[in-house]
């Protein structure tokens, strides 16, 4: 017998209408509740949210927003791809972290032993980024696929793996010869860099994450792949029926979904540090699990969402620099957020049931 | 980095001077400089002209300059800064902010505002949400800052920005004219952290509780070591050991109070030094304590006392608003110049002859770096020897890495290597990139 | 002396998104009667029935029980009122016992459990009906004629006077089936009300004293059932008159097109569910396999399909062994398959038609070249398949899941048989209760379309739990019991008697046809 009379029941439909609005409801609550904690700390709410606005309508602010949302989209876009498999993927921090390693390998290798043309080495590094994401997503994938291991478990440990291979890097052969011993890679030269258009990286990236977009809708509307991940995703056993190569299968989705997550890695050195450190990403590839539900799996949707995310985070800091909010508020401002957000995803899912039912059969 | 700068040359060379080779602004130690930006900045009145006199070292060369600039009416300075932590995590931000109110208080004429808890690799949306408040001066508290910092400069003339704890900006020539660099240096209080701690101790063993293995902890860890030894070996003709427990992380009180009791309980310990941002490891001491036994531990940025009643040795005490101000009215008197600031013992006192040894100040507020007070459980002999020593650094005629710090001994390393021989002494560019351990060290350093 | 009926329903009027499940449906059981009610499915007798369990909240109309009007909001208020009700699947825990699973959630039980008593109750119980049920027994351990025992006894417990069997026959063997009606027929003696949701017309025959027809959301008609047959019901159910009989031709069976030789296999719980199964499909051949559900009948097709591993044993289609190939290399050599559970294996109910259509064939060319599927080749065939095989759909671009069971039988059919993923028509068809839960008019469609493949060449093994089903359409019939076959007949030599005492695994025949 439940403490109260509230029970979860998994919807069997939803029409997409009724997502959409979900979606709206829980963004109007989360920001209602917002509104609330700015009243409880005695703050002007309208002079908060024009402050938040601000950010998505100022244009230097909101190419902060873009350069953030970068990697956070194109972690997204890849876990869209492993979440529309039922592959659940919460390893994107570590792939984005050896995106980086590998992209910055190439920068190391490029200057101590020169074996690229300066044009090609962000070419590479893109390459090498990709492959080095996916890889990092393989072992979970294969261990998936083969032994029936639980992926979310280890796809989660190998984030650790990959956080603390960075940092032994950094501390150690990698570090900076020049650099005071700090922990720092030395730096990227201009050409392993995304350009400066008009003065700000954030349209290299916008791009770059609008292309990713485009080939990951290619790919699920015309690919065989995308509809045999489509299938995996929908009803395993339908897959097995249908004689899909599950195995093959997700082993390809979760290289490109990692693949996706190293060239977010590779989008922060490249586009917003400009070295390798450590600490490269603040859960950037725990974010991008949020935003692709947010965009319900949608690439198309997942861009904004990602910006969307990129702005809150600059939003808090405008929140501070504006209305000297405490860091701790702003925080909490980001989490009520989140957590509207995921709550409305399951609201799309369950629907809540008060009262009555009881122990009936 | 072969351009460097100093705050002040002091009348016995210093030997890491004679390799400072171009520019480095350096401001005259504070008297007439304070005093004219003080007067700007409490002006309300329409514009005036005041005069300031700036010390520059120039290719080794001090000359002075005298400008005379016209001082805009009573605009508020906007400062931003930007801290990696939380303001009240009582460590480094807490000790920042603490810096803030205080050159704050005595400029007046400023509107000043944070951006706290930014993330290292985070930090362009704090820097432009202060631009776009207006903020003319920005400092960037942290060394992850420092790229961001650097291309922001760049990219924004117009206004000034202060990175600290880094190794860019305009005067060391790899950053843009808008950037200055400063830091405050602690390896001397640590070597006098050290002479109190082999003053106290009776295991001869100190721990120490580190950050991440990076230069400014390791020279930190080297000077405490050091110390400890001078003292310990001076009493008892044996030498200290020094065993080091490295967190990887600047922030991790969890991880600090099993740490500090690892090295109480595995090592003997019984004085704990440590770079982290909070008392956790006073605290664990001061358990000790209760418990009946003798563990010290010292204050870290701010005075700590508190936490430690007991346990509370002395420490090492920063206060970041004389630099603050110093900026501040370099930018309201439009007398900017890119510095890089290292601040020791001595830096922005009012004059900076050493006093007697009765007269010290040891253990009292002064400056940028100070010590905190001393406990009266160490030996008087040795509360001597530590006020001799400050004194002394306020001129800078001792030098704790350098044989006289030692006993008389070269410095060697771990693998019995001098590293500082006969009649040398570390210079800024050792200190700066110091990846070895003094022999006291018994733990090897990660790498 | 005028007795208000035990139960009426008025003017039940009951809405689902884009469906009218219950339109003003009235509904009387009577006291000391059995009434069947009968309907295709989705005719909306199941939602009827969750309402007056309270399960769902009808959108208007009224409910009377023994005269008194009821407001039934969830089924602790209807087990209350003396309503009982027996799902299609059992809600009961496997690892407890009998007895346990009886007074869970009961409140007289109280805190303190007085098995002793409660076992020689329950056991008394069982007994007035003729059953022998152990109540210290844990439910894993019985049959599933058993476990629906249980859940009866679980109601009767509770003092209902008003039992709902939803479609109890489907999991039982004849012989179960008869117990059931027996003990059935004996609580109506005793006053109580039974309702009888089923789709068999037979049944409905046999046990009821009345009959209400329900056909889209609507009541037909009621009758007693000795005013009406077996033809008149069917007409009522489809709204159209039913063939019953399916032609056939006389056709002499070719070569084997399947040989399955000592096969053994395991079950999804790791016991051995196949014990050394021989069988032969042969050209033109229809064979029935008849047995209680659970008896290996499902890892039997798996394993000839590929989906499952034998253990021992080989399969051999067309002269090739395919023992423990991939499910792929199995389906390319010409074996269709019409999986068991349709919404679990045979479509992706959230895809589109047209996904579920090209579910396998959108690897083949010409629906796809190297890596990209060629969608307006797939498009043009889709609207082509759905005419053929009659598929009612509003496009072939709705979810599937919108689809009755009966069209997407026809779906799976459509994309199995009409040589789209190898071409040709399939050399061997695998069907695993093609017409479960389907209404007549479609079982029909299902039967028919298996025996127009068989007579165009194709050997046809059909498991099904419908005994009649397989004797109509069957050329020969194997029994399985136990991962065995028990026996194998030819149709029109078959004893009904017999074949319902092999499926219990009372009797072996060695071999026979």
């Amino acid at each position: 017998m439940a403490l109260l009379p509230i029970r979860f029941e998994r919807r069997l439909t939803y029409t997409r209408t009724a997502a959409i609005l979900t979606t709206i409801l829980a963004i109007l609550l989360a920001f209602g509740a917002v509104a609330i904690l700015f009243i409880i700390l005695g703050l002007d709410v309208a002079a908060a949210f024009q402050t938040i606005l601000n950010v998505f309508i100022t244009p230097r602010l909101f190419f902060q927003a873009v350069v953030r949302g970068v990697p956070i989209t194109l972690a997204a876009l890849g876990l869209a791809i492993a979440f529309r498999m039922n592959f659940w993927n919460i390893g994107a921090e570590g792939q984005i972290y050896m995106g980086a390693f590998a992209s910055t390998g190439i920068v190391l290798a490029h200057i101590y032993y020169g074996f690229l043309p300066e044009v090609l080495v962000l070419p590479t590094m893109f390459l090498t980024a990709f492959l080095a994401g996916g890889a990092w997503c393989l072992l979970p994938a294969v261990l998936k696929a083969k032994l029936n291991v639980n992926e979310i478990l280890t796809t989660l440990m190998m984030n650790f793996i990959a956080i603390l291979w960075v940092a032994y890097l950094i501390y150690g052969p990698w570090r900076d010869p020049e650099g005071f011993g700090f922990p720092l890679s030395i730096p990227f030269p201009d050409y392993a860099k995304f350009l400066f258009i008009a003065g700000n990286q954030a349209y290299t990236g916008f791009t770059i994450t609008l292309i990713v977009a485009a080939l990951i809708y290619l790919l699920f509307r015309y690919g065989k792949l995308g509809f045999e991940l489509t299938v995996i995703g929908q009803s395993l056993d339908a897959a097995r029926y249908a004689g899909i190569n599950i195995a093959k299968a997700i082993v390809l989705g979760a290289f490109l979904s990692g693949g996706l997550a190293g060239i977010g890695g590779l989008s922060i050195l490249s586009g917003i540090i400009g070295r390798l450190r450590p600490d490269l990403s603040p859960g950037y590839g725990y974010t991008a699990i949020i935003v692709s539900f947010l965009a319900a799996l949608n690439p198309w949707l997942i861009v904004p969402a990602g910006i969307f995310f990129g702005g809150l985070f600059t939003a808090g800091e405008a929140l501070q620099a504006t209305l000297k909010i405490p860091g701790a508020a702003v925080e909490m401002f980001q989490s009520i957020i989140f957590i509207f957000i995921i709550f409305g995803e399951f609201l799309k899912r369950y629907r809540i049931v008060v009262g009555g039912g009881g122990s009936g059969g | 980095m072969n351009k460097e700068s100093r705050r002040k040359l002091t009348r016995r060379e210093f030997l890491g001077v004679t390799k400072a080779a171009a520019v480095g602004g350096v401001i005259a130690a504070g008297v007439v400089g304070a005093a004219a930006g003080y007067f700007a900045g409490t002006g309300a009145a329409p514009a005036k002209t005041v005069t300031r006199t700036t010390t520059v070292t120039q290719a080794g060369a001090p000359t002075t300059i005298t400008k005379t600039v016209e001082v805009p009416a009573a605009e508020k300075l906007k400062v931003g800064y930007v801290y990696v932590g939380p303001v009240g995590d009582f460590g480094w931000t807490y000790a920042h902010d603490q810096g803030r109110q205080w050159a704050d208080q005595r400029f007046k004429n400023v509107e000043s505002k944070y951006v706290e808890s930014v993330p290292e690799a985070e930090v362009g949306g704090a820097l432009e949400s202060l631009i776009a408040e207006g903020a003319k001066l920005i400092f960037t508290t942290s060394f992850g800052y420092m790229d961001a910092t650097a291309e922001f400069a760049e990219k924004n003339p117009d206004v000034y920005f202060v990175h600290i704890s880094g190794y860019r900006s305009g005067a060391a020539g790899n950053a843009p004219e808008n950037m200055s660099a400063a830091f405050a240096e602690f390896y001397q209080l640590y070597y006098l952290n050290g002479l109190a701690a082999g003053a106290v101790t009776e295991t001869g063993v100190v721990g120490y509780v580190a950050a991440h293995p990076i230069p400014e902890v390791v020279r930190h860890i080297n000077a405490f070591a050091l110390g400890a030894n001078y003292a310990y070996k001076k009493r008892t003709g044996k030498n200290i050991k020094c065993y080091v427990d490295w967190l990887f992380s600047w922030f991790d009180p969890g991880k600090t109070r099993t740490a500090a009791q690892a090295l109480v309980e595995e090592k003997n310990a019984d004085v704990l030094a440590f770079t982290e941002d909070s008392p956790t490891t006073l605290q664990v001491a001061q358990e000790y304590w209760e418990k009946g036994k003798r563990v010290w531990s010292l204050s870290h940025y701010s005075d700590m006392t508190q936490y430690g009643p007991d346990a509370h040795l002395t420490g090492q005490i920063v206060n970041w608003g004389p630099i603050y101000l110093d900026f501040y009215k370099m930018v309201a008197t439009g007398t900017w110049q890119s510095v890089d600031i290292w601040t020791r013992i001595g830096d922005y006192l009012p004059w900076r002859w050493r006093l007697p040894v009765e007269k010290s100040t040891a253990g009292k507020p002064e400056g940028t770096v100070y010590l905190a007070p001393l406990n009266p459980a160490i030996p008087s002999e040795w509360q001597e020897e530590i006020k001799r020593r400050y004194e002394e650094m306020k001129e800078l005629l001792f030098e704790p890495f350098s044989p006289e710090g030692n006993l008389g001994e070269p410095i060697r390393d771990q693998d019995g290597e001098v590293r500082i021989g006969p009649g040398e002494r570390a210079d800024h560019d050792m200190l700066w990139s110091m990846d070895w351990h003094v022999e006291y060290v018994e733990t090897p350093l990660p790498r | 002396m005028s007795e208000s009926p035990l139960v009426l329903m008025k003017d039940i009027v009951k809405r689902f998104p884009g469906v009218l499940a219950n339109d003003h449906v009235t509904f009387e059981l009577r006291r000391g009667e059995v009434h069947a009610l009968l309907g295709e499915n989705g005719a909306g007798k199941t939602t009827l029935m969750n309402i007056l369990y309270g399960l769902y909240k009808p959108d208007s109309g009224e409910i009377y029980v023994k005269g008194r009007k009821a407001n039934i909001r969830s089924p602790r208020d209807a087990i209350r009122l003396g309503i009982g009700m027996v799902h299609q699947h059992f809600r009961l825990i496997p690892t407890h016992t009998v007895t346990e699973n009886i007074i869970l959630g009961l409140k007289e039980a109280g805190f303190v459990i007085n098995y002793k008593k409660m076992n020689e109750e329950i056991k008394r119980l069982a007994e007035s009906y003729g059953w022998k049920i152990n109540p210290d027994a844990r439910m894993w351990q019985l049959s599933a004629g058993e476990k629906q025992q249980v859940e009866i006894l679980k109601a009767l417990y509770r003092k209902a006077e008003i039992l709902i069997l939803d479609e109890p026959t489907s999991v039982l063997t004849p012989q179960e089936t008869r117990a059931l009606f027996r003990a059935v027929r004996r609580m109506a003696e005793e006053g109580k009300g039974v309702i009888f949701i089923t789709h068999k017309l037979e049944e409905v025959m046999e046990v009821s004293d009345r009959v209400t027809v329900m056909r889209k959301g609507r009541v037909v008609v009621t009758k007693n059932t000795r005013d009406t047959n077996p033809q008149e019901l069917a007409n009522y159910m489809v709204g159209r008159p039913v063939i019953f009989e399916i032609e056939k031709k006389e056709l002499q069976p070719g070569d084997p097109v399947a040989v399955i030789k000592d096969l053994y296999a395991m079950s999804d719980k790791g016991v051995l569910a196949l014990k050394g199964v021989n069988l032969e499909v042969r050209r033109n051949e229809i064979l029935g396999l008849a047995g209680v559900t659970g008896n290996g009948q499902v890892e039997l097709v798996e394993v000839i399909t590929g989906l499952r591993k034998a253990v021992k044993g080989r399969v051999i289609i067309d002269g090739k062994d395919v023992t423990n190939r991939s499910p792929r290399e199995i389906m390319e050599l010409g074996v269709a398959y019409i999986p068991p559970e349709t919404l679990r294996w045979g479509v992706v109910p959230s895809l589109r038609v047209v996904d579920n259509l090209f579910l396998k064939a959108y690897r083949y060319p010409p629906f796809s070249k190297s890596a990209v599927i060629d969608w307006k080749k797939v498009y043009e065939k889709a609207e082509e398949l759905i005419r053929e095989f009659e598929i009612i759909t509003p496009s072939p671009f709705v979810k599937t899941r919108t689809l009755s069971g009966g069209n997407i039988q026809r779906l799976i059919l459509a994309r199995e048989l009409s040589g789209i993923i190898g071409g040709g028509v399939p050399k061997l068809i695998v069907a695993a209760y093609p017409t479960k839960g389907l209404d007549v008019g479609a079982t029909e469609f299902v039967l028919k379309t298996l025996v127009k493949y068989r007579d165009m060449g194709s050997g046809v093994l059909l498991v099904s739990e419908d005994l009649e089903e397989i004797l109509r359409v069957s050329d020969r019939v194997a029994v399985i019991f136990d991962g065995k076959i028990m026996g194998v007949f030819k149709s029109s030599e078959a004893d009904i008697e017999e074949i319902g005492l092999l499926m219990a695994g009372v009797k072996e025949k060695a071999k026979a046809g």
